[in-house]
């Protein structure tokens, strides 16, 4: 009567830390950061290549309307015999500028506050903390687009700051707890004690700290920022005037390029602006499994562990029920 | 790797037929954890038998593998760790007659999930993360009667549910608090009570005072005694610290480096310890009725995966010889003593001699 | 109790921030936003239009801001959020009572479905964690909560809309059927309102997923799960009285922001599915500067999310009694 490997799911509920990592299971966040890396790579380089390498200026009409991929023109032409490639690669420097404006402003407000919330406590911290739950239950898009409605015909530039002023609260608010957390450490309360200014400790204790949520909420905001552009884009009220890939879809949807089936001009820029968007994802799961260290073992399913004399291994424990397996 | 010790005697094998049938009983049990550099053993050929209604005291060092023990007896190890070889058996009471003991490693499914917390409850050590927040705990006691008996009305689990409570000290009227309501103490006797519900026969306790003060873990363990006598099971208690079992324990056990180092009745144990380790154990803490200077070990316990050859206590002992660092000793019966004592150990210390048996401070002997 | 105090205390106040933003907006603004339209309208607008909108936007020149906003805040009370200049002379109270009950139905049932669903999803994806098939879920959650909203509406428009002829292209309902509670209109509704909720489903029910799964995998390593397992309780009891029961707590308690998500792309979606409900609305008061219709919007939609955090407060309230209780440990 040998032990059967009923169901095969190692106990999925027993996460007790292993003495030692295995180096199967560290690949995992590796994967995932490295994917990432690369993919959000590609599309860096596009952006700072792009309108050098674009075989056409994005803004030339010609008389090859609405053109299927060809030799020609690789992603085909819109509806006024643009290029559509060109408008990808020229395109990617704006969507991606946004983002990261939006993502750098946003952070270094909720940087700003939530640490100050968190460190000074008492009144200043309620009346921040206050501030960002405002900000963060106030629906963005609407007020988003309000205020792009009032700002009409302005820059990229202003889109990016009309995003970051709706997008900064959510991070501002894992900040300050995170900070209120670490205040009570020994370590501040022993620099605090040497007499090290305000500023210092903030800067050189704290922020160290807290530098890989700063990072997952820089990427978080980012994402956030490049979809609500092109939201904003999409419904007319980014900056027409510069390529971006929001941009490229407002003018399909203009033209009607969805009914007609005119795949080649909507499809690329939405599939870019999710890859762009799963490479920040990625790299935010990385760091999410590098912060928090139970989610980085994962059981293997079936171990086949050689044992001594054939006794009982792990992949004869069934899983934990009772009749899931035979 | 291979065991670099001698095997171990023939009276550990077979059960002869004129002893009273125990209730579990642990055959040189390894266990190992998963690590890059391939499996780790923590438990190396550990035999233990715990006797129907006994206490048996399992003492060591932190990292001496008697969690890792506890846990694979109960089959609750993670998936990084797991048997490699050994026998874990349970008597249970009722099948006492037919003689045929459960292999509980080979247990799967139904089997496996009906054995855990009617034949083998645990107690844990850290009741404060033990209890699920969020579920009133006369629920989660009510939780272990119905996994076993879907037709127990929910009124039949009230009604257990505070006879238990009332029983460990809590008071039925907290059936319905949360264990955020509840003192450490009154979560670990809430615990307790948890354990103890479908009237297990086998009761494994895992540090289960650690966590609390003196006071409240003097009175916990007088609970645990009085219960234990009152209802009838058998007791696994594991505890770094040794003096906890001095007024509790029938028999202890003490454990260093993955493996048994000496098992006696208590009364032989502290009265006549042979190992060198149980000795150093027993002079590190004060007691009432002797008045000496306190020592420490000098040196520190090894870590798993790094265990010196031959006897894991070499390096800090006082006795060691030459054969101590090349071979460990097996398990061996001290006939001398009695026929329930055992010491694991080339150069036990005889049974009048009881002092002086351990370096003071310094690591490591030639 | 006083956990609720405090909340509906925080939503007042939110409440109140969000209509004095409104109020703010037009003046903060670079030009005066009555003579803009005027000009914008070439000097088109009725007299009664001008009339109206300087009241909406208390720009009585002769108060004082002050003064103008009370003024504001008394034609709140009185439900008047001024006339809207797209559906002149129609007021944009009006306007939004005929869109709200299709943004909420829609909308309100897309977000309760891929709530559940992604967060079902995610306590299976973190309880059978480490088969390749189950984790291949993360990346595939990543990459859909990715797509931008209104991409995926319009690809799910031509494919099944415009392709297949599966669904309709525009609108609540048929044209054709009238307004009333027979099944003719109910399940014309229902009809056209499959494919713009399941865009919205598709596209927000990964980021719920990713959150579940996450907090599922940190609560597995918790003592109380294996406390349960050890007492022998069944998978089932474990996975959903122990463990999901404390992972889904975060979410509720971090609802705001997902709301946040699901009402933008709530909005695009009604826009490219020409659905009338608020978001569509909207579109068309953008297009058409029509700024009291725009803040009315978004002073609806402000409530309506306060509304919804509110429910979301009660049921955390609900599932962890150390919040009912005010515990703070």
């Amino acid at each position: 009567m040998t032990a059967t490997a009923a169901g095969g799911e190692a106990i999925a509920g027993l996460n007790l830390e292993p003495l030692e990592p295995s180096r199967r299971r560290l690949a995992r966040p590796r994967g995932k950061s490295l994917a990432g890396l690369i993919l959000l790579g590609v599309f860096v380089i596009i952006a700072i290549v792009g309108p050098y390498v674009a075989p056409y200026d994005p803004s030339a009409t010609s008389g090859a309307i609405l053109q299927p991929p060809s030799a020609a023109h690789l992603l085909g032409t819109t509806q006024t015999g643009q290029d559509v490639l060109s408008q990808l690669l020229v395109g990617c420097r704006v969507t991606l500028l946004i983002g990261v404006v939006a993502g750098l402003v946003a952070t270094s407000l909720a940087v700003l506050i939530g640490v100050t919330a968190g460190y000074l406590g008492g009144i200043a911290d309620e009346g921040l903390s206050a501030m960002s739950n405002i900000f963060l239950v106030l629906p963005a898009l609407p007020l988003v687009i309000v205020l792009a409605g009032y700002l009409r015909g302005a820059g990229p530039l202003s889109v990016a700051v009309v995003i970051s002023v709706t997008g900064w609260a959510f991070g501002a608010r894992v900040l300050r707890a995170q900070t209120l957390s670490i205040r009570e450490r020994d370590f501040i309360k022993a620099a605090r004690l040497k007499g090290e200014s305000v500023l210092r400790i903030v800067v050189l204790e704290i922020l160290p700290n807290e530098l890989g949520i700063v990072i997952s909420a820089l990427l978080l905001t980012t994402v956030f920022a490049i979809l609500t552009a092109a939201s904003l884009a999409f419904l007319g009220l980014g900056s027409l005037s510069s390529w971006s890939w929001g941009t490229m879809l407002y003018w399909a949807q203009n033209a009607e390029a969805f009914t007609i089936g005119a795949w080649w001009w909507y499809v690329p820029p939405g599939i870019c602006i999710a890859l762009v968007g799963t490479a920040l994802g990625l790299l935010n799961l990385a760091i999410d499994e590098r912060l928090n260290p139970r989610l980085r073992y994962a059981q293997p399913v079936r171990r086949r562990a050689a044992t001594a004399q054939g006794g009982p291994t792990a992949a004869d424990v069934p899983a934990l029920t009772s009749g899931a397996e035979a | 790797m291979t065991p670099d010790r001698l095997p171990a005697p023939a009276t550990a094998a077979a059960r002869p037929a004129a002893e009273p049938v125990p209730a579990l009983e642990i055959r040189d049990l390894w266990v190992s954890y998963n690590s890059p550099a391939g499996d780790v053993p923590v438990v190396r050929g550990v035999s233990l038998t715990l006797g129907r209604g006994q206490l048996v005291g399992l003492a060591g060092e932190s990292g001496c593998g008697k969690s890792t023990l506890a846990h694979a007896a109960a089959r609750l190890l993670p998936g990084s760790g797991h048997v490699t070889s050994g026998q874990v058996l349970y008597w249970p009471l009722a099948a006492e007659a037919a003689g045929e003991p459960v292999d509980v490693l080979r247990l799967t499914g139904e089997q496996l999930r009906q054995f855990r917390w009617r034949s083998l409850a645990m107690v844990f050590q850290s009741a404060m993360n033990s209890l699920n927040p969020v579920l009133p705990i006369g629920a989660q006691i009510a939780d272990a009667i119905r996994a076993h008996d879907r037709t127990v009305s929910r009124k039949a689990c009230r009604e257990r549910g505070a006879e238990l409570l009332d029983l460990v000290g809590v008071g039925a009227g907290r059936l319905r608090s949360y264990p955020h309501e509840l003192s450490g103490g009154m979560r670990q006797r809430t615990m307790l009570a948890m354990a103890l519900v479908l009237n297990p026969e086998i009761v494994i306790m895992d540090e289960p005072t650690t966590a609390l003060d003196v006071v409240v873990q003097r009175e916990i363990l007088d609970e645990i005694r009085a219960l234990q006598q009152r209802l009838g099971f058998a007791v696994l208690f594991i505890t770094h610290d040794l003096s906890l079992l001095l007024d509790l324990a029938d028999r202890v056990a003490v454990m260093y480096g993955g493996l048994l180092m000496e098992e006696a009745p208590v009364t032989a144990l502290v009265g006549e310890p042979a190992h060198p380790y149980t000795s150093a154990l027993l002079h590190s803490f004060p007691t009432i009725d002797r008045q000496e200077r306190l020592v420490s070990i000098g040196g520190a316990p090894p870590a798993a995966g790094s265990y010196p050859p031959g006897c894991p206590f070499h390096p800090r002992c006082a006795r060691a010889l030459d054969t101590c660092s090349i071979k460990m000793p097996a398990l061996t019966v001290r006939h001398a003593v009695g026929s329930a004592c055992s010491v694991a150990c080339w150069n036990p210390i005889p049974p009048a001699q009881v002092v002086g048996a351990v370096l003071e401070g310094e690591p490591g002997a030639s | 109790m006083r956990f609720f105090a405090r909340r509906i205390g925080f939503y007042v106040v939110a409440l109140w921030a969000a209509l004095t933003i409104n109020f703010l907006i037009p003046h903060l603004m670079p030009g005066n936003p009555v003579q803009l339209l005027i000009s914008r309208f070439h000097g088109q607008l009725a007299e009664a239009a001008v009339r109206g909108l300087e009241k909406t936007f208390g720009l009585h020149t002769n108060q004082s801001l002050v003064a103008q906003y009370w003024g504001y805040l008394e034609q709140l009370a009185h439900g008047n959020l001024g006339l809207s200049i797209t559906y002149f002379p129609a007021s944009v109270s009006s306007e939004l009572r005929a869109s709200l009950p299709w943004t909420i139905g829609m909308v309100g049932t897309a977000t309760v479905v891929s709530f559940l669903l992604g967060t079902l999803a995610g306590i299976f994806a973190g309880w059978r964690r480490g088969s390749r098939t189950v984790d291949a879920i993360v990346p595939v959650s990543t990459f859909l909560s990715s797509v931008p909203y209104f991409w995926m509406g319009l690809l799910a428009l031509t494919v099944f809309g415009v392709s297949l002829r599966w669904f309709p292209l525009a609108g609540g309902s048929s044209q054709g059927i009238p307004v009333g509670f027979d099944p003719a209109f109910i399940g014309s509704v229902l009809y056209h309102a499959i494919l713009p909720a399941a865009t919205i489903i598709v596209s927000s029910a990964g980021g719920w997923l990713l959150v579940m799964r996450n907090m599922t995998v940190t609560t597995m390593s918790e003592d109380y799960i294996t406390v349960a397992v050890a007492k022998g309780l069944t998978e089932r009891r474990i996975m959903f009285a122990y463990a999901a029961r404390n992972a889904i707590l975060p979410s509720l308690s971090s609802f705001a922001l997902s709301l946040g998500f699901i009402v933008s792309g709530a909005i695009v979606t009604e826009i490219v599915f020409s659905y009338p409900g608020v978001g569509y609305i909207l579109f068309n008061a953008v297009g058409n500067d029509d700024y009291p219709l725009m803040q009315g919007i978004f002073l609806v939609i402000t409530l309506a999310v306060l509304v919804a955090n509110l429910l979301a407060d009660v049921l955390y309230a609900a599932l962890d009694p150390r919040i009912r209780q005010g515990v703070t440990s």
